[in-house]
């Protein structure tokens, strides 16, 4: 694995080393493009939508949400660098907010078990994964693929079976109002902030980074870096079981493509938020800014009653153009 | 271990050596090493057919062959078109929605204006090598640039075709489904691209160049090559495949579906490291590809004729995967055992 990481980049060549191209383009702020162009798709859909000012981003703080808890999960991943990456996410979203439902059944006195069979179904998933690309080395675009078809299959032979109902709990929760102020939205941002102190500020998290930048000067270090890996795997998992299960509490169920959009949207805002794709340096309010940037961005074309392809076409050329022009020249 | 001294030995070559290793690159675009990738995946279908003739010996005729092997054409192109991709040493997530933009333009757009649609395909496969350009230019990811692609086709698809419907035109739809004396169509399509594209990537020497793009391109640059060009080749030509892709796919759906090929973004890769390829970049075999995406496309209709539902069929190309994944990692372990104990036996 490490010898593949090392083929892949241009830093190893003498002259990339000298000038140190891979740094010298990384900003301070690395998440500043991302909060900015959130205020501007704020600042426009209040204008053109008219929900007001407050509750524009008061809707588009909360549904970002699930897309914060699943991108800094998958965040964690690419963080870990190597090509890591983990596309089984939606596939989990999907089986966990099956699994969760169906375990409470609309039971208030379930809803510790439904959320634990949620959460097992990740970690399943988590160690499926780390078995395939840590263990065996399989590279993680493919392992992470080939587990989520098979939790697929799992997903169309049980979902036929029934359909289950969140707790009414869990649904009030995620729909409930501080005063003013959305409680689930409030979550999205106390979740990012603990995970900022995990990356930055702990010592797996400063792992996750240095593995990220050099797999082998981190073995140096006497760092394990399938250790390090594999944790971000499981937190990838879990993140996406537990956002699942949310997801599903939210909508009133489950549904077979409920975690579809967010395989791609999960890697988008890791990347529009200023994180680097081939890891080594990430930044957690970036994530959280980029997912409450296109959440917006989607309810203003909504709102426009834009047809779905012209949504599709501004959500595809945001990405294309804020890499183009505002992002930093990285690894590819 | 072998793997980290062979890193830090690469790394630590000075520019000279590396420029022999680059020329040694170019002069054998094909060794011994190479002829191992295509073996694997082809036995691996050969195991597939036997399996499909066995348990259903219609499959072994006329035209059982063109019906088992024709629904996988499509994804052999769409793989065929991601390997170029992989070669350069990048990832193509827009596929998928490209050769289903591709269908709807057959279905819609050359329907109703053939110059149109003509110029739109064209347009298509300019735009795919701009991306190249864009990517190589502004050293972005790939992924990432492709994957944000592959949402302007998709919208730009069903801006066109909301849903499903439209008209293949008649002549594409008996052209794919040309039926030439004794061997079937498809047969006859599978074989002439890979011996086409094997040539081409293999025994070529822009092939060799192409293929060092992805593995060094500092040494392609020192070699007096252009790295942006060989990238506009390689998007250029995937592109190309692309809409061949969604041609043959077209001919045998007769319709539009602005979400029919969504399923090759990950297929197709599968297809490609099946195949036999790494992301390495460089590392690929087109004979391999194509092995590899047939024995991805067959399983649906190994499934079929054991009467299973088809629920089971993307949890079945996973385990495929991951099969093949797991003999691959055995075999290159013997190979480098067996590679240590002959320096050991030297030393």
């Amino acid at each position: 694995m490490s010898a593949h990481g090392i083929q892949q980049s241009p830093a190893g060549s003498p002259g990339a080393r000298a000038g140190s191209p891979r740094w010298r383009g990384v900003p301070r702020f690395a998440s500043g493009p991302a909060f900015i162009g959130a205020a501007a798709v704020w600042i426009a859909t209040w204008l053109i939508a008219g929900h007001g000012f407050f509750g524009t981003l008061s809707i588009g703080v909360t549904v970002a949400t699930f897309l914060v808890i699943v991108g800094i999960g998958q965040m964690f991943v690419i963080t870990s660098g190597s090509g890591a990456i983990d596309l089984s996410v939606p596939y989990v979203m999907t089986l966990s907010a099956y699994l969760g439902t169906q375990v409470m059944n609309g039971d208030n006195g379930k809803l510790v078990a439904g959320l634990a069979a949620a959460l097992l179904c990740g970690l399943v998933a988590a160690a499926l994964n780390i078995i395939l690309i840590e263990v065996v080395g399989i590279p993680p675009l493919v392992g992470t693929l080939a587990v989520g078809f098979v939790i697929q299959t799992v997903i169309l032979v049980h979902s036929s079976s029934s359909n289950g109902v969140p707790s009414p709990a869990l649904a009030t929760f995620v729909n409930a109002k501080w005063g003013p102020l959305p409680v689930f939205g409030l979550l999205g941002i106390a979740v990012a902030v603990i995970f900022a102190v995990v990356l930055k500020r702990t010592s797996y998290g400063r792992r996750v980074e240095a593995v990220g930048q050099s797999d082998t000067a981190a073995r140096l270090a006497g760092i394990s870096p399938h250790r390090v890996r594999a944790v971000a795997y499981l937190i990838s998992a879990l993140m996406a079981a537990l956002a699942g299960m949310f997801l599903a509490a939210y909508s009133g169920g489950a549904s077979l493509d409920l975690g579809t959009p967010y395989q791609l949207a999960s890697i988008a805002v890791v990347v529009l938020g200023g994180s680097l794709i081939a890891g080594g340096r990430s930044t957690v309010s970036g994530v959280w800014a980029a997912a409450v940037m296109l959440t917006i961005l989607i309810t203003l074309v909504n709102v426009t009653h834009a047809s779905g392809g012209v949504q599709d076409i501004l959500e595809g050329g945001l990405i294309v153009l804020v890499l183009a022009f505002a992002s930093s020249p990285s690894r590819t | 271990m072998t793997q980290d001294t062979d890193a830090s030995a690469a790394e630590s070559l000075d520019a000279p050596a590396r420029l022999s290793r680059a020329a040694q690159l170019m002069r054998t675009p094909s060794g011994a090493p190479l002829l191992g990738m295509w073996f694997l995946p082809t036995v691996a279908l050969v195991i597939m057919l036997v399996a499909i003739f066995s348990i259903q010996p219609t499959a072994f005729s006329y035209t059982g062959l063109s019906l088992v092997l024709g629904g996988s054409f499509p994804l052999v192109l769409a793989a065929l078109a991601q390997m170029f991709v992989i070669a350069g040493g990048d990832i193509d997530l827009g596929i998928g929605s490209f050769v289903s933009l591709v269908n709807v333009i057959f279905a819609v757009t050359l329907e109703k204006n053939v110059l149109l649609g003509t110029l739109f395909l064209i347009g298509l496969v300019v735009a795919n090598a701009l991306i190249g350009v864009l990517i190589t230019v502004r050293r972005l990811p790939s992924i990432v640039v492709t994957l944000g692609m592959a949402f302007i086709w998709l919208g730009i698809a069903i801006t066109i075709l909301p849903n499903p419907g439209g008209t293949v035109p008649a002549p594409i739809v008996s052209f794919v489904n040309l039926s030439p004396p004794v061997i079937p169509g498809v047969v006859l399509g599978i074989v002439i691209v890979t011996i086409v594209t094997s040539w081409f990537l293999m025994r070529t020497r822009y092939g060799a160049v192409l293929r060092a793009t992805g593995s060094n391109p500092e040494a392609v640059t020192r070699a007096g090559w252009s790295v942006l060009k060989a990238k506009i080749v390689l998007y250029g030509i995937a592109g190309i495949f692309g809409v061949l892709s969604g041609m043959v796919l077209s001919g045998q759906a007769t319709s539009g579906d602005p979400n029919i090929a969504q399923s090759y973004i990950l297929l197709s890769i599968a297809g490609v490291i099946v195949g036999g390829g790494s992301f390495a970049g460089g590392d690929v075999s087109p004979g391999g590809t194509v092995a590899g995406a047939l024995v991805i496309g067959l399983m649906a209709a190994l499934l079929q004729f054991l009467n299973i539902s088809s629920n089971y069929q993307v949890g079945a190309q996973g385990l495929t995967l991951v099969v093949i994944l797991l003999f691959r990692v055995g075999l290159s372990l013997l190979r480098r055992g067996r590679q240590s104990r002959i320096t050991e036996a030297r030393a």
